[in-house]
């Protein structure tokens, strides 16, 4: 099987990842933060030493504000709904998911949408005759999980003077080089370009910002008090810790780390380029891709001809054994954007485990489809 | 306490602070061992570091050295244990 769907998860995962998982499992065992004997302690040192690894890796604040999410769009849902109430305005910018459209749907407050599709420049005063006094946030996507559009963090981050700057890195987490102070919150989930697995996130935040808990419970701390510890991380993290996914996280950051953002980055994009440059000559084939390199991730989604994309799928899966997901990716609104809504398109994202062989067996099969309709 | 010697205790705001506190104490090479919160000293569940009281200054070097998120230091006295005041 050919797997191009790394957008949605990453695969395959790392052996020492696997072995990460295993070893929590089978040799650790315990809950951590739940007990004094040894193998609770070496679960408290194995999630200390995956969130100080987290933390110098997204250059945090500071290692009590790295939080441990069920995943990216939980990190979303702590930061906006404690930045944001009803009645709030925010600026998104972006190739929005649902997991900022619903979340800030939830919330009720006023949206200002910030376009920009990588051709030009950003529009500075543009964005800046946004804000209101009301304007508690913003929202950015950092790479769109559509188009691969990749938002310029510095320049928004220079533009929102002081008011927080939330950033969505699902698809740029271990993928593209974030630096320190580029964000005051940021989301990641585990099982994309970390090489971790699904059931697992990161939330790190500055320390000029405060964030509450949505969801409460135990965190084997401060027991006798009916009411979330105030200290970080206890106060965001409650209930028993995912620790087989914190394993795997410690391990995927590793091998991120050993391999280098910038190789990872540079050979997806090949793949990326290449697959693009050949599905071009197919004349039904059409590209959703930004046109300048530098405002791109390694991902694209593409139509062809007249074809349902979910019928283009799924002949890539029963007859040439190859994976990409096709529909509108949880983002409608970037489908609307696109003018691909509502039946969306065919998505390719590679993985840094993928060949220049898949990727010619993968246009190969596309030409074949094209012709065939 | 089967096993744990010290009278005095370190108590950190939360499990990551503790842990902290552990390579900040060996750094120090104090003598210590994480143990459970003993009674008496608020709700049970966190861990605490024990260790012997004439450590008690390189233990605070220690705090001040990791900006540590200490609770408080305590000493075993008689039964009790009592917080130790910080000047």
């Amino acid at each position: 099987m050919i797997y191009l769907d790394d957008a949605s998860t990453s695969f395959p995962k790392p052996r020492s990842v696997q072995e990460a998982m295993l070893f929590a499992v089978r040799d650790v065992g315990a809950s951590p933060g739940r007990g004094g004997y040894a193998k609770a302690r070496a679960a408290d040192r194995l999630v200390y030493e995956t969130r100080n690894l987290a933390a110098e890796f997204f250059g945090a604040s500071h290692p009590s504000r790295v939080i441990f999410t069920p995943g990216c769009t939980h990190s979303i849902n702590i930061a906006v709904k404690s930045l944001l109430k009803s009645g709030d305005h925010v600026i998104v910018g972006g190739r929005q998911h649902n997991a900022v459209v619903r979340t800030l749907a939830s919330v009720g407050c006023a949206v200002s949408r910030f376009d920009w599709d990588g051709r030009g420049a950003l529009n500075r005063e543009g964005f800046a005759r946004l804000f209101t006094p009301q304007t508690k946030a913003v929202v950015i996507n950092h790479g769109g999980n559509v188009d691969g559009l990749l938002f310029p963090l510095g320049e928004i981050r220079d533009l929102c003077d002081g008011v927080p700057l939330v950033v969505d890195c699902a698809q740029t987490a271990g993928v593209v080089e974030l630096k320190t102070g580029e964000t005051d919150v940021l989301c990641a989930p585990g099982h994309k370009g970390l090489w971790g697995v699904p059931g697992i996130g990161v939330l790190a935040f500055g320390k000029k910002i405060e964030l509450e808990p949505v969801v409460f419970g135990g965190t084997g701390s401060f027991s006798d008090n009916p009411g979330m510890p105030s200290p970080y991380p206890d106060k965001l993290e409650p209930g028993t810790m995912n620790l087989p996914g914190i394993a795997a996280l410690n391990a995927g950051i590793k091998e991120v780390n050993a391999v280098g953002i910038k190789n990872i980055f540079e050979k997806k994009t090949r793949l990326a380029t290449t697959a693009m440059e050949r599905l071009l000559k197919i004349p039904s084939v059409k590209i959703f891709w930004p046109k300048d390199a530098a405002c791109r991730v390694p991902l694209f989604s593409f139509t062809v001809g007249g074809m349902d994309p979910s019928e283009v799928a799924t002949a890539l899966d029963y007859e040439y054994d190859i994976a990409c997901r096709a529909g509108l990716h949880c983002a409608p609104d970037a489908h609307k954007e696109l003018g691909t809504f509502p039946v969306g398109t065919i998505r390719f994202s590679p993985g840094f485990f993928t060949t220049a062989d898949d990727v010619d067996a993968f246009v190969n099969a596309i030409a074949r489809i094209a012709t065939k309709k | 306490m089967t096993g744990v010697t010290g009278d005095c205790l370190a108590v950190f705001e939360t499990t990551h602070e503790t842990l902290r506190a552990e390579d900040f104490f060996r750094a120090q090479q104090i003598t210590f061992r994480p143990v459970l919160k003993p009674r008496g000293i608020g709700a049970a569940c966190r861990m605490a570091l024990r260790f012997p009281r004439e450590e008690l200054e390189k233990a605070k070097k220690a705090v001040a050295e990791g900006s540590l998120a200490l609770s408080a230091f305590y000493s075993h006295e008689g039964e009790a244990w009592v917080i130790i005041q910080l000047l």
